[in-house]
């Protein structure tokens, strides 16, 4: 500021001086860019200069640089800072002889020095002696802007730096190199890479540096401080993820826990009109008084959603539609959770399952174009009544058996509502690559594909009736508010569900958002309990029999990932010598031959 | 340059690098001076200060007149007999004109601040016209002649810069943005005031808040202590 006041203090003594500067102020820009058209276009070419097309295509891009780092700028100024000018004029607060009227915009960083420094850095580049000249008229530049009062000290020296850095960088691109002439007519080069990790280190330097002295001024500094504490806010795992981004299943692990109270409750129950309170089941309440705590429930959404779902003609009905408006970070997130009804079992039901899965995802975000993720559970309401012998343990009240979660970037849709590969065509595969997908293993395992090993065949059936006391309880144990008439019931009553593959363990479906546990496999008994004996005689003319090792059982819970949308790059590597350098043999006084890599 | 010995080929092999030049050159000039024209930016006239060797100062008021706070900052101009630059809202003149007569009688210039105090920079270009020259019109009437105009809220982008430089309007600026339209108290704008009191000031005061008329005793007594005299805002030479 000091510097400012001293400059500035000297403009209107000298009626001379004042007009010089104040053409060269309007006139220094288009001087050196005209310099740098004649070097280019009219100087005769000399021996190892850069190539000219080169140098105007790192002008192009350094001075698409510059105007970018003023458009970022101006959009971090509006967008975080609300304001319209991240730094006023000298001549807005200070007392300032003006010697030009410039505009009272954004002072930081001098566009115009910005690109006087590019330019200078460019003619450099192509004309190394002519740095000696135009080096000193940047410096006439800034102390210009400065004189007739238009800038202040660190916006001048904030742009001659990043457009400096600009301009190295881009001409690294170009792979030209920037030179310093010496005195004894050699030159000294610096090489194309460090020049540009340097250029580019400088410039992530001075834009921290700016960064932060904006941050400790009392005007801005609370401010970026607030977004620094949101930004990390967002970033903390745990607790606080789950309560903002809020996916079903850290919903439903948290939400069957979660002390309710009785306007919730009463809430639902008014809120639900076809299917009420006697159908609601604990978690679509636990899942209500969820997101009725986050900032945005949004009972017009839901109430969309709903009637698109019931214009669907699903086989299964629908037992609860929920839409959230949860906030990730700073941007919206709208998530939906869908329950229904899945009252069989069987290979012909699990496909039924996957297409009305299929088909509420596919409407879903069809109709809500702002919807980002949906869940979809599939339940059993156990009444409670006995059936046949299983081995089946359920609680009674609402069993979910099946879970899927697709967000809405994990589809390509192409043309609205059509996919890739058809949902009726093929349930299974589809959700499985596109969703987080929950399937209870032993009620729908047939939407999978078969499994690669098979699954162990139980030496005894479990015993279809367990005491109460043996039953594993459901780890959402029930709150100790009085809840409605489907919560499940600490004594576990069984019922009888017909099962393709009955496992050995008797454990009710009660945890759907866990993950189903790796099926055992049969490595422990092949190994321990009984290790194959080796045939005694070998068959003498056999082919080696290659005995193909049993596949491990997939672990992967989630989805495949997709493929890669591009092909990978091909790193080229010839051309890329060939454009650093190139390989010269050379022999020495011994007569040794040498291959070496010059660089260019 | 010899062109005599140059083959057919060689000429027009000049002539085109010699016209590529001339063409990206006047590309180069014509698009800087659409970019920052340099008409407005040389020859616009404009005050800031009252000069480095001057031994006075210009009381500046923006926004008047105000039926609550302009008697007040007349009545304490008027006490401290001191002559202030009125920069005035022309519809304000519309609305309370026996305001704008006062101004006059107790010998105040009137200068420009738009008709409706819009942000020049908001409004469409063609809107400068009426917001400018409705209210010089306007103090005309009240029978004063100035070429004098203060931008709202400081608001001026290159559009109202080249309205200006065309029209030959001189933009009165200021050199000490006292930041009294916040509300602030007396003291705190007095202490703002005569901080950085440099001869040649020109002060920016609002008019429309109550402790700038309370504030002008002691903003008086505080220049006159540095010898230092009042004056109107002079016209541009």
């Amino acid at each position: 500021m000091q510097l400012f006041y001293l400059i500035n203090g000297w403009a209107g003594r000298n009626d001379f001086a004042d007009a010089a500067l104040r053409l060269f102020y309007v006139g220094a820009v288009p001087l050196l860019a005209t310099a740098l058209a004649a070097i280019l276009i009219l100087a005769p070419r000399r021996e190892k200069a850069p190539s000219r097309w080169q140098v105007a295509l790192a002008a192009v891009l350094a001075i698409g640089l510059c105007a970018l780092t003023r458009i970022a700028i101006e959009a971090f100024t509006c967008q975080f800072l609300n304001t319209e000018i991240l730094s006023p004029r000298p001549f807005v607060t200070h007392y300032t002889t003006l010697l030009l009227i410039e505009p009272n915009d954004n002072s930081f960083p001098c566009p115009e020095v910005m690109i006087a420094a590019t330019l200078a850095v460019l003619i450099w580049a192509a004309l190394p002696t002519a740095g000696i000249v135009v080096a000193p008229a940047v410096l006439l530049f800034c102390f210009t802007r400065l004189f007739c009062g238009s800038n202040y000290v660190a916006d001048v020296a904030v742009g001659a730096g990043l457009g400096a850095c600009w301009a190295a960088l881009s001409l690294a691109f170009c792979r030209i190199s920037i030179q310093v002439p010496l005195r004894d007519g050699r030159s000294l080069v610096w090489r194309v890479r460090p020049q540009a990790f340097l250029s580019g280190g400088a410039a992530l330097l001075i834009t921290a540096g700016a960064f932060f002295s904006f941050a400790s001024t009392p005007r801005y500094g609370p401010i970026l401080r607030d977004l620094w504490r949101g930004s990390t806010a967002t970033a903390a795992p745990a607790g606080s993820t789950a309560k903002r981004a809020a996916p079903l299943e850290t919903a439903l692990m948290m939400g069957a826990s979660l002390p309710r109270t009785a306007e919730h409750e009463g809430g639902e129950r008014d809120g639900r009109d076809g299917q009420d309170a006697t159908t609601l089941s604990p978690i679509a309440a636990a899942l209500r008084s969820r997101t009725a705590g986050l900032d945005g429930h949004l009972p017009r959404a839901e109430e969309l959603l709903s009637k698109a779902l019931g214009e669907l003609n699903l086989s299964h009905r629908i037992l609860g539609v929920e839409v959230a408006q949860v906030r990730a970070g700073h941007s919206p997130y709208r998530c939906a959770a869908v329950y229904f009804e899945v009252r069989r079992s069987g290979v012909a039901e699990r496909r039924r399952v996957a297409a009305t899965t299929a088909a509420i995802v596919k409407r879903a975000f069809h109709i809500d174009a702002q919807l980002q993720n949906i869940d979809v559970v599939g339940a059993i309401l156990n009444d409670g009544s006995p059936r046949n012998a299983s081995p089946y343990v359920f609680t009674v009240g609402e069993v979910p058996v099946f879970t899927a979660s697709v967000q809405r970037g994990n589809l390509r849709i192409i043309n609205g509502p059509q996919w890739v590969n058809l949902p009726n065509v093929d349930p299974g595969l589809w959700l499985r690559a596109r969703s987080r997908l929950y399937i209870n293993a032993r009620v729908l395992p047939a939407s999978l594909p078969p499994a690669p090993t098979p699954l162990p065949t139980p030496t005894a059936q479990p015993t279809a009736t367990p005491s109460p006391t043996a039953t594993p309880l459901p780890t959402a144990t029930p709150p100790p508010t009085p809840r409605p008439t489907a919560v499940p019931q600490p004594t576990a009553t069984s019922r009888p569900v017909p099962t393709v593959r009955p496992t050995t363990t008797p454990n009710p479906l009660t945890q759907p958002t866990t993950r189903p546990k790796p099926r055992p496999t049969n490595k422990p008994l092949t190994r321990g309990v009984a290790p194959i004996p080796k045939p005694a005689i070998k068959p003498p003319l056999k082919p080696p029999v290659k005995r193909v090792a049993p596949r491990r059982p997939v672990k992967r819970q989630y989805a495949r990932p997709q493929r890669r949308a591009t092909p990978r790059r091909v790193y080229r590597r010839s051309i890329k010598r060939r454009a650093r350098g190139y390989w010269s043999t050379y022999y020495d006084r011994y007569g040794r031959r040498h291959r070496v890599f010059r660089r260019r | 340059m010899r062109l005599v010995g140059l083959l057919r080929s060689e000429k027009i092999k000049l002539a085109a690098r010699y016209g590529s030049f001339l063409l990206v050159t006047a590309g180069i000039w014509i698009g800087y001076c659409a970019w920052r024209p340099p008409a407005p930016m040389l020859g616009l006239r404009h005050i800031e200060h009252l000069g480095h060797d001057s031994s006075q100062v210009s009381l500046t008021i923006d926004d008047a007149p105000h039926p609550f706070t302009t008697p007040l900052l007349l009545a304490a101009l008027k006490r401290a007999d001191v002559k202030a630059t009125f920069f005035v809202v022309g519809d304000g003149m519309r609305l309370y004109p026996e305001l704008a007569r006062r101004i006059v009688r107790d010998g105040h210039r009137l200068a420009n601040h738009s008709q409706y105090h819009h942000n020049l920079t908001r409004i469409p270009p063609s809107e400068h016209a009426h917001e400018i020259e409705t209210c010089f019109a306007a103090i005309r009437r009240a029978g004063q002649q100035t070429r004098l105009f203060r931008p709202p809220g400081g608001g001026m982008n290159r559009e109202v810069m080249q309205y200006l430089y065309d029209n030959d309007v001189t933009l009165a600026w200021w050199s000490n943005n006292v930041g009294d339209w916040s509300p602030q108290p007396a003291w705190e704008i007095v202490r703002r005031v005569e901080g950085p009191l440099r001869p040649g000031d020109i002060l920016l005061l609002h008019d429309a808040v109550t402790s700038t008329p309370q504030a002008i005793p002691a903003i008086v007594k505080a220049v006159r202590r540095r010898n230092l005299d009042f004056v109107v805002m002079p016209e541009a030479q």
